[in-house]
């Protein structure tokens, strides 16, 4: 461990080990808390990407340069040309590789060959590489760490209060970004609206949510006709939002309210009121009170 | 030196094992296409039940695992360890049984999948009979094997048979183990652990199927034909004795990681990541030990098409055994789990490692074993670009894909909402990347005929060696090894070798499931869970029989975008209890389609939605994906076996009043009536299809599917407000 290089790997290693820790938690505690204790989970990730493209570029060139550096010492064989010593360490990257890998070139692989022998195939017995040791160790340090984190010394919240933590958080956001809003439409102020855009998009949702029991064209199947006159719980906009909003209970028509907006509900409305008169092949009896 | 003996090599079965390998690997990849293509035109399933998505998904699965890697595996286990060990294998009449028993298996499995006799088990559909056989002959692989190595003449085993018999040791353990199970028929069964601890026990098995199957054979067969093709010597000795055992004691342990944020406890979840991400050095042990034997062999790599396969097959291996580690790390795995993610990665391992390992061995055997050389390594060459090309197709889009989805699963408006609440809107997204997935499928699929035309025509020029004369001194029990190392040691004695390899993996295994055996599963006081009733379970059954649980989880993990979506009233994720009477238990590992665990508590599931959905999806949902089921308005429910289920439910600890088998029919049909009842409240005469029997409602297959749909979830709900 005398190399300084070899050190710096090591911390840029714990550095990472710490932000996989981090980032666990910052899946259990706020943002602001995760914010200032290290990088979020998105920042882990791009790190992670961005190491994995470097190594990756470290190994293409590593490979090349040791292809070409291999062919040259080919062509200078051929050549007659002696091979010195030097042509097997050109610069600073190749030592550092040297150290990473501790291998024994190529050249000198007889040093390091095992008396093995296995239907003509032969071992070396190379040194493992350091840095797999490290990456070996680091991640049972990591193993240590995590165990010892979440479940000994139980400093990490498991899943169950995760989920709680995180269902109070998005309480509190929705909250507050309710109050911000002034009053919405409600089932005593919805109005029927009749512009283009209201309506394109009620049938939008209406196709989505409700053509399964009513039919496309709202002639009705399982849920009833809502083209003719007849209603069962009313034919007017506010009525008819009503419906939507809470549902009928103990049928089959649900409440909305938690799948759709209170605008979005209003178009609904319309676009139901826009079908009456429709007249579509086969519909369902009649249901309900002439309005 | 002692006088030379002579001796012939096998290359007969090797030739079998190959050729199989080859058909059933055409068969299996082709059914992958075809569901691939499912997804995009869903009546390709022709209407049929026997080429429904939920049925042929595990013949593909089981075609390319067992017939097509398996046959592979054999083909080179064989080939290499007559070679590694000098000897004809132990006994042609074993090798024989073996090949032609586990063809009848494959045959079996081809029949009775499409026919839906499956145990939902993913990697482990196949019924109680079948799983015998898988072990007889499994058996009968491993005594030919280690007998092999007992009348071997080399003295050491080489690192390949390290591999091979650790794939002997755990593959047994975990057959045996995943499939203890009690007949209730001559072909069905249910199995002994139900819920969280059938959950624990089947991803222990999954999981190392793909360490103990698709992986550590493949290892040994890299460190046996990579060297040979390469003519190079193997990098280093240590490394292969070092990651050698690490692999196999810690993969092991890594299956809690298909089952983080599920109702798995969180010691045992937390195992499943640590371990998993202790396995990236091991795993990258292989990878190391087989690119860097490659050092001195790269300028060759360029024009030769079998070394390419090799580095490419390694290099996938390498990029996998990173992944999957990464994706065991819980916040990962919230994103990738139930999504496509998990096709594309493990696509990644096995058309890479697998599929181009394979390629590469056959293409060095096969001429070898016919005496003669290689069609053509043009063709060679066009077919690992098209495949690499196929690769890449094939899982860019669905890593996209999962990306996409799993952001819209969980995007909420700032007032609160789901922004996508309907599940289809997240399929509908998705489906430009399945058709580019269906494009990288088609491109490794024509590079696989490209393979076989020139694997064909090569065989057709030469002509198979069945026996291959070779020579080699016999072995020298006298010779003294002293100062010998410890592992050099154990490389003379296999028997030795077999029982630590064994004693490696049974360590992670037992610790894990022991104490999962007594986890408490205690029902909450205002809770209760009422066993299936008759119709409930033989609709559970039918369930299983169309391979539902292909696309449908029943597992609501605790995030608030699952709670809001899957259970909106209660907010409620699953609980382990609810489970306890789950034979098999049916948590699913993909959502193509939404979620069912608490289906039953959705205000808009009527009976008459089933019912129509069911006949046809897209008259419900219009751009849906799913199949349709028109055979189950027809089929009328099999009651000859109802009494069994009960008896042998109870045997194994559902409460079933004792006499309650006598009973259950009436039950059933108590209970069917009520179901047709309110479907016919809910429709009028002229909704239903011309082809269904209104007046026999009551009999039919849709009726026992209904009603356990609408019970699923229901004991969520406390007892004074049912």
């Amino acid at each position: 461990m005398k190399n300084t290089k070899y050190k710096y790997l090591l911390v840029a290693a714990l550095y990472f080990l710490g932000g996989g820790n981090w980032a666990h938690a910052q899946d259990a505690t706020t943002k602001a808390a995760a914010k200032a204790g290290g990088f979020s989970f998105q920042e882990l990730l791009f790190i992670i990407v961005f190491l994995v493209i470097i190594a990756a570029f470290l190994t293409v060139w590593k490979v090349v340069s040791s292809m070409l550096k291999s062919q040259q010492m080919q062509i200078m064989k051929e050549q007659g040309t002696p091979v010195t010593e030097d042509m097997q360490d050109v610069g600073g990257f190749s030592h550092f590789w040297k150290k990473l890998t501790d291998a024994v070139p190529v050249e000198r692989e007889e040093d390091v060959m095992l008396d093995h022998d296995y239907d003509g195939i032969r071992e070396l017995d190379n040194k493992l590489p350091p840095w797999w040791v490290a990456l070996f160790y680091i991640t049972i340090a990591w193993a240590v760490i995590y165990i010892g984190y979440y479940h000994v010394l139980k400093l990490g919240p498991l899943q169950a209060e995760e989920f709680e933590i995180k269902m109070k958080e998005a309480e509190d956001q929705v909250s507050a970004h309710l109050a911000t809003l002034g009053a919405q439409v409600d089932e005593n102020t919805a109005e029927k609206k009749t512009d283009e855009a209201s309506l394109s998009e009620g049938k939008k949702l209406f196709e989505l949510k409700c053509a399964a029991c009513h039919r496309a064209d709202g002639g009705g199947l399982v849920g009833p006709n809502l083209t003719d006159k007849y209603w069962l719980h009313g034919g007017d906009v506010k009525s008819i939002f009503k419906t939507i909003k809470y549902g009928v209970p103990s049928t089959a028509m649900a409440p909305w309210a938690n799948q759709l907006a209170p605008d979005e509900m209003e178009n609904v409305a319309s676009y139901v009121l826009s079908l009456q008169g429709t007249n579509p092949p086969d519909p369902k009896a009649p249901e309900g009170k002439e309005e | 030196m002692s006088q030379k003996e002579q001796f012939y090599y096998d290359n007969e079965i090797v030739r079998k094992f190959a050729l199989a390998s080859i058909v059933f690997g055409f068969i299996g990849m082709l059914v992958g296409l075809w569901i691939a293509l499912e997804l995009i035109f869903p009546s390709l399933n022709l209407n049929l039940p026997f080429t429904t998505f939920g049925r042929i998904r595990p013949l593909h699965t089981n075609a390319v695992i067992f017939a097509f890697v398996g046959n592979a595996i054999f083909a080179g286990v064989y080939y290499s360890i007559q070679r590694l060990l000098k000897t004809r294998l132990f006994s042609d009449v074993l090798s024989n049984i073996h090949f032609w028993g586990w063809q009848l298996i494959i045959l079996a499995a081809a029949i009775t999948l499409p026919l839906g006799i499956t145990s939902s088990y993913e990697y482990a559909e196949l019924e109680w009979p079948i799983d015998i056989a898988i072990a007889v002959i499994w058996v009968i692989f491993g005594i030919n094997m280690i007998g092999t190595m007992i009348k071997r003449r080399e003295a050491h085993l080489y690192v390949a048979i390290w591999f091979y018999i650790a794939t002997w040791v755990t593959v047994t353990l975990l057959h045996v183990v995943n499939n203890l199970e009690v007949p209730y028929s001559w072909i069905k069964s249910y199995p002994l652990f139900a819920g969280v601890q059938a959950a624990l026990v089947q991803w222990w098995y999954g999981h190392n199927a793909v360490a103990f199957f698709l992986t550590t054979p493949y290892l040994g067969l890299m460190y046996y034909f990579l060297p040979k093709a390469a003519n190079r010597p193997v990098y280093s000795y240590r490394l292969s004795i070092i990651h050698f055992w690490s692999l196999i004691f810690l993969y092991i342990w890594a299956g809690p990681h298909h089952l983080l944020y599920s109702t798995l406890p969180d010691w045992a979840q937390s195992l499943g990541t640590v371990f998993s991400l202790m396995l990236i050095a091991p795993s990258w042990g292989g990878m190391l030990n087989g690119l860097l034997t490659l050092r001195g062999a790269w300028d060759r790599v360029a024009n030769d098409p079998i070394l390419k396969f090799m580095v490419v097959a390694v290099t996938a291996y390498g990029m996998s055994t990173f992944e999957g580690p990464m994706l065991s790390i819980k916040s990962i795995n919230a994103i990738s789990h139930f999504t496509d993610w998990t096709i594309a990665h493990v696509h990644i391992g096995t058309l890479g490692w697998n599929g181009f390992l394979t390629f590469g061995v056959f293409y060095w055997m096969l001429p070898r074993i016919f005496g003669t050389k290689l069609h053509s390594v043009k063709l060679a060459n066009t077919h690992f670009w098209i495949g690499t090309l196929g690769i890449l197709f094939y899982s860019i889009p669905l890593y996209w894909a999962a990306w996409t989805q799993n952001l819209m699963w969980e995007q909420f408006t700032p007032d609160g909402r789901l922004t996508h609440s309907e599940f289809i809107q997240t399929v509908t997204q998705i489906l430009p990347m399945y058709r580019m997935r269906a494009i990288g499928a088609t491109l490794y699929f024509t590079g696989l005929l490209i393979f076989m035309y020139n694997i064909f025509v090569t065989m057709k020029n030469g002509k198979i060696v069945k026996n291959e004369l070779a020579e080699a001194a016999p072995r020298d029990n006298k010779k003294s090894y002293t100062g010998e190392t410890a592992h050099r040691l154990l490389e003379r004695k296999p028997i030795r070798f077999t029982v630590w390899a064994l004693v490696a993996v049974a360590i992670g295994g037992m610790i894990e499931i022991i104490p999962m055996l007594f986890v408490d599963n205690e029902v909450p006081k205002n809770l209760s869970v009422e066993p299936y009733t008759p119709l409930e379970l033989t609709g559970r059954d039918i369930f299983i029989r169309e391979g539902c649980v292909g696309c449908h989880s029943q597992m609501i993990r605790p995030f608030r975008s699952e709670v809001e979506r899957y259970d909106p009233d209660n907010k409620e994720y699953s609980k382990s209890w609810e489970y306890i009477y789950d034979r098999p238990f049916l948590w699913g590992s993909k959502r193509t389609g939404p979620d069912l665990h608490r289906e039953g508590l959705k205000t808009t599931g009527t009976e008459s939605w089933h019912f129509g959905h069911m006949y046809d999806p897209r008259s419900m949902i219009g751009q849906s994906i799913m199949p349709a089921y028109p055979w189950l308005y027809t089929k009328t429910i099999d009651e000859s076996t109802l009494k069994h289920k009960i008896n042998v439910l109870r045997m194994l600890g559902t409460p079933y009043p004792e006499g309650y088998e006598d009973i259950a029919s009436e039950d059933l049909h108590a209970q069917a009536k009520q179901v047709v009842a309110a479907l016919k409240s809910q429709l009028d005469e002229k909704d239903f299809p011309a082809e269904v029997d209104i007046n026999n409602l009551e009999n039919l297959e849709i009726i026992a599917l209904i009603a356990y749909l609408k019970d699923l979830g229901t004991d969520i709900i406390p007892k004074d407000k049912k």
